[in-house]
């Protein structure tokens, strides 16, 4: 008994610190989206299967998962869910996303989306009722007081809500016989709800599904009507076309969200350049007030109160993060209290708003999906990579560095360990309006799960902090930006926690090129560099013929102009100063690569050869700039850690 | 001098108005109506290609396309090899405008002798049944490439992918002299002895100078 005591705790001993390999680390999704029904008793969700999908229903308080659809059995046509929603306590409607197979050899091509609604029956061993709704269109409000039914909209010259009822609808792609109509015929003028001349952009419907406001675009203007009946009759504002693309000052105020009142919505200024701040417009009236303004960052989201729409806070992005901001003091004193580095977001409320599911994810916690009662019950329903709960015990530590008057931030995120860990410098790709986030990040927890401690900058330039921020970024690829990621490297470095003789750099895309770089400027730090898909030559960049009009503006805007700015470009690029290039390199990247083509990684190889230099060579044959498929991202990171661990002697 | 009245001053002008009308009318559309479209030179596979003839040099274009009937459209903007035109030239009213047949071209190298000088490629086709596909690429100065006296100008890698949706197909002309250098090597040995390879994109590209640098350092 003793002894196999000690072999189960030297077995759980060793299977605890042994490091997760790539292929245990990242595997398919899980749980990826998830809806409360109404009466809360249950939750639709979509779940990943391997490498498909399926529509799950979670009893609430048992946990129990019931599958109601597998997209490969039902469809083999690339076919994905995209969303899912509760019409009623026992109907979910799901948009759902195919390729219709085109002509031999037209690859093509157009992607097919339906709505389909799925009668969950009660008898849980009984198969699921498909139905489906044939005439393209969206789903604009589920109705769910009205069980059965559901409002529906059709965009084009002339654009309709209807009210449709589940009852009426055919099943999934079922033949029509001769009695039959499409969607049992109810696309008809008795079950109109809301009509306006142009296509409609946004419905405002009023609870109970009474059309409220339309906002729609015809005779290039942009028009507000409001209902009288089913027809909207009533022109709130117009706004031309050409007004709301000049360069004049002044507020242009489009509705976001309905407001208290026939005529009041909530409304963001499309003219200025930070859309900072909510105005309460009443349109009749012609008259507006700022209701919130945020410091210098864009307003995300506006919170709306479920029961009468009243607007109770923001979602801002601000410092890299998603603030949510709540004017009852209450609400944010508890929201305040929530740890930054947390990401939580409600997603549903039951009718009675006694349950609710809500998301979460940390830095070192895959998100999951939670249900909390007003009885104080809190249940985990699923999550992304449960596989992972509980395992990653990294810590993160948030620091500013001060490069040239500018406050760079980084997040450092530290391994469980008594010894100071190797240091894995991870600069983001992008990189301009592009930023590392304090939530949960794969390539850097599967590294700290590996023992290193990784480092990951919003140097100048990153988006998430302020325009003023990002647009310091500008002509600085090659410049400050690289200043930045080094400079919290040092201060990473100094840290006692941090073995500073064993320092390396990898990044992807823009990240690879700044690891490139860095790699050469300072071969005391950097004691090897890994490049996936990086840039070698920023002229070649600049040159490719992919690049639209708008695209090349923006790129001498913010890169530079490979026709003026040749040389500069030149000198700035890692095939121009390869030779002082001191310690190894690992260069990967992806055959099919249309945004940083792989003649970067050629040019950058023929300039290795040249000059003699160490490096490691591994080109992905079927691999693209991001590297989607699970395979590909396990065999990336599994070179990349077996290189690192070969570099830094792990 | 000859003295005459407004009135008649109009009615000749009146008179004469039509005939004027046709006549700059013509003159307009002459240099369109010339515009020949002419069958392009060979393009040819290195184990196939010809001896330059005196005044010519090889482009060296690269080519991956599918379809049933791919072309693509070339004309001269500069007869000067040495003076890159500016990026808003445009092509000559009356050029000749080159077809090229791409059709069951195999993934490769390919080369075609031609004129010294700047050409644009104007367009490129990739037809499918009875889908028109084309890419218009006339103004862009990234589809130029320049070709140059009894030298291989390396142009780049025209890609037409298989993969197309209903109404787009993606169209590319990249820079692959570093990817496809040794290939290039292999291929054209022979080739490159008599007209030595050279870079020939429409933008400055500097590989293949500090590559010749460095080969030439000591």
């Amino acid at each position: 008994m003793k002894r196999s005591l000690v072999v189960a705790l030297a077995l759980f001993c060793a299977i605890s610190v042994w490091p997760m390999s790539a292929s245990e680390f990242f595997v398919a999704p899980d749980m990826l989206a998830a809806r409360l029904s109404p009466d809360g008793k249950s939750v639709a969700a979509i779940v990943g299967i391997d490498a498909d999908q399926a529509l799950v229903v979670i009893d609430t308080d048992s946990g129990e998962r019931r599958t109601l659809l597998e997209v490969a059995q039902f469809s083999e046509n690339d076919a994905a869910l995209l969303s899912a929603t509760w019409l009623d306590d026992a109907t979910i409607a799901a948009l759902f996303s195919e390729i219709r197979t085109g002509v031999k050899d037209l690859l093509d091509t157009r992607r097919n989306r339906y709505l389909l609604v799925i009668r969950v029956p009660s008898d849980t061993t009984a198969a699921p009722e498909v139905l489906s709704v044939r005439t393209s269109g969206t789903l604009v409000d589920p109705l769910p007081d009205a069980p059965g039914e559901f409002l529906y909209a059709k965009s084009g010259l002339l654009s309709r809500v209807y009210r449709l009822n589940v009852n009426g609808l055919g099943g999934y792609k079922a033949k029509l016989s001769r009695m039959s109509k499409i969607d049992g015929g109810q696309f008809v003028r008795s079950n109109e709800v809301a009509q306006v001349d142009g296509y409609a952009l946004r419905w405002f419907m009023a609870p109970g599904g009474q059309p409220r406001a339309v906002l729609g675009f015809n005779e290039r203007a942009f028009t507000l009507m409001a209902f009288e009946g089913v027809d909207a009759t009533r022109e709130l504002k117009r706004w031309d076309a050409q007004s709301l693309a000049d360069d004049d000052e002044g507020l242009r105020l489009l509705p976001i969200e309905a407001a208290d009142g026939v005529d009041r919505f909530y409304c963001l200024d499309v003219n200025a350049e930070t859309q900072n701040s909510i105005y309460l417009m009443d349109y009749a009236a012609d008259e507006y007030e700022l209701i919130y303004t945020s410091s210098e960052n864009d307003i995300v989201e506006l919170i709306l109160s479920q029961t009468d729409n009243r607007l109770v806070g923001v979602s801002v992005l601000e410092d890299g993060q998603l603030r949510h901001t709540y004017f009852d003091p209450e609400v944010q004193a508890a929201q305040s209290a929530t740890d930054s580095s947390t990401l939580r977001t409600n997603i549903s409320q039951s009718r009675a708003g006694d349950r609710t599911l809500s998301y979460m994810e940390t830095h070192n916690q895959p998100g999951q999906f939670w249900l909390t009662s007003t009885s104080g019950v809190r249940r985990l329903l699923g999550g992304r990579s449960p596989h992972l709960d509980g395992r990653l015990s990294g810590k993160l530590v948030e620091g500013q560095v001060s490069v040239e008057g500018l406050s760079i931030p980084y997040l450092l995120t530290l391994p469980k360990s008594s010894a100071p860990a190797p240091l894995v410098v991870m600069p983001h790709g992008g990189p301009i309006d592009v930023f590392d986030t304090r939530y949960f990040d794969e390539t850097t927890q599967f590294l700290t799960a590996r023992g290193y401690a990784v480092l990951r900058v919003n140097f100048r330039g990153s988006g998430g902090y302020s325009k003023a921020f990002m647009e310091a970024g500008k002509r600085e690829y090659g410049g400050l930006m690289l200043t930045d990621i080094h400079a919290a490297a040092r201060e990473a470095m100094a840290r006692p926690d941090i073995d500073a003789g064993r320092v390396a750099v990898f990044g992807a895309s823009y990240g690879g090129y700044a690891a490139t770089m860095l790699a050469i400027e300072h071969p005391q730090v950097y004691r090897c560099a890994v490049t996936v898909a990086g840039l070698a030559d920023i002229n070649l960049f600049l040159g490719h013929t992919d690049f639209t009009e708008r695209q090349q503006d923006w790129a001498r805007e913010y890169i530079g102009d490979t026709v003026n700015d040749y040389d500069m470009l030149k000198s700035i690029s890692p095939i121009s100063r390869i030779d002082r290039l001191q310690r190894p390199i690992f260069v990967m990247h992806g055959a099919l690569d249309d945004v940083v083509d792989i003649e970067h990684a050629y040019r950058l190889r023929h300039w290795l050869d040249w000059h003699q230099k160490t490096y490691d060579w591994f080109v992905f044959k079927d691999g693209t700039h991001s590297f989607s498929t699970v395979e590909q991202v396990v065999e990336l990171h599994d070179k990349v850690v077996t290189y690192l661990d070969r570099q830094l002697s792990l | 001098m000859l003295l005459i009245s407004n009135n008649q001053v109009n009615r000749s002008f009146r008179s004469t108005l039509p005939l004027i009308a046709l006549v700059a009318l013509s003159a307009w559309l002459m240099p369109t109506v010339l515009a020949q479209r002419v069958t392009a030179p060979p393009l040819l596979t290195p184990d196939a290609v010809q001896p330059l003839e005196r005044k010519n040099g090889y482009v060296l274009l690269q080519l991956d396309v599918s379809g049933v009937a791919p072309s693509m459209e070339i004309a001269q903007i500069s007869q000067s090899a040495s003076r890159m035109p500016a990026a808003d030239a445009s092509v000559p009213r009356g050029a000749k405008r080159m077809q090229i047949d791409l059709t069951d071209r195999k993934k490769g190298l390919y080369l075609m002798q031609l004129a010294p000088g700047w050409y644009q490629i104007t367009q490129v086709n990739a037809p499918y049944y009875n889908l028109p596909f084309q890419v218009d690429t006339g103004g862009e100065v990234r589809w130029r490439f320049v070709v140059q006296h009894a030298k291989t100008s390396y142009a780049g890698l025209l890609r037409i992918n298989k993969e197309r949706s209903r109404d787009s197909v993606n169209v590319t002309f990249l820079n692959r002299i570093a990817t496809a250098h040794d290939d290039i090597r292999d291929q054209l040995g022979p080739v490159l002895a008599a007209a030595p390879l050279v870079m020939g994109r429409g933008l400055r590209d500097d590989f293949l100078i500090d590559f010749r640098r460095t080969e030439d350092a000591p």
